[in-house]
């Protein structure tokens, strides 16, 4: 996957995250915990796709010096 | 009684919290190319610049260093961090108050029952126990009565009792 492909998947990830917060603002106490669950795998699905993106960089890097 | 149960878990609203944190983006878009095509040259005569097209202006080139590259991935460890702790927070506010909604209405087992299903597994047994203003071993005890009793099914089967168990704190 080129850099632009793999940023509109953070990004998607990025909206799911958000969406979970909103989500929090107006959820009832025991709803709000399992929205709690869902947000905390967002949160891990987003930073993996964060440092695959930045991993990305760093190969075009090498490539670019080689 | 259930129906008084169901109606306080699906009542009140919950006071809005601010997750700063979570929202902070972690990585930057890449580059685009904001340029305008070479056809533009040919119609117009000369290039135009992106201002007088009302495109916003290309950024300055980014000559990323590996060190950089490393800085940027602590930068998204750290603030995942701070998202992990963020999100622990939110759950034990949840289950406090989910807690505080159920216990006059609920018997302890029916509360972890729900905990169990519902809460996230960085709620630790401790910090349930503590939102319930109980001992761990208290909570041990309980569910070791209540499966005698038959109270919870649950139990009886192996993974489901692991995970319940896990809950609770009693290994």
């Amino acid at each position: 996957m080129n850099r632009q492909g793999l940023f509109d998947e953070y990004e998607s990830a990025d909206i799911a995250v958000n969406a979970l917060i909103d989500a929090l603002q107006t959820a009832t106490p025991f709803d709000r915990l399992g929205i709690v669950r869902a947000l905390y795998e967002a949160i891990e699905a987003r930073t993996a796709l964060a440092l695959e993106f930045l991993e990305l960089q760093s190969a075009e890097l090498e490539l670019e010096a080689a | 009684m259930n129906d008084m149960f169901d109606a306080q878990f699906n009542g009140p609203l919950y006071r809005p919290t601010e997750f700063r944190e979570l929202r902070a983006p972690l990585i930057e878009p890449p580059r685009r190319n904001y340029t305008p095509r070479s056809g533009f040259v040919s119609l117009f005569g000369e290039r135009p610049s992106t201002a007088s097209l009302g495109l916003k202006p290309a950024p300055a080139p980014i000559d990323l260093t590996p060190s950089d590259l490393e800085r940027g991935r602590r930068r998204i460890l750290e603030k995942s961090e701070q998202a992990r702790a963020a999100t622990e927070a939110a759950a034990i506010a949840a289950a406090k108050a989910a807690i505080a909604a159920a216990r006059p209405l609920a018997p302890l087992h029916r509360i972890l029952e729900l905990l169990r299903e519902r809460a996230p597994e960085a709620l630790s047994s401790r910090q349930i126990a503590d939102a319930l203003d109980i001992d761990v071993n208290q909570i041990s005890s309980r569910l070791a009565m209540a499966k005698k009793s038959g109270e919870i099914e649950t139990v009886s089967q192996p993974k489901t009792a692991r995970r319940l168990f896990r809950w609770v704190g009693a290994q």
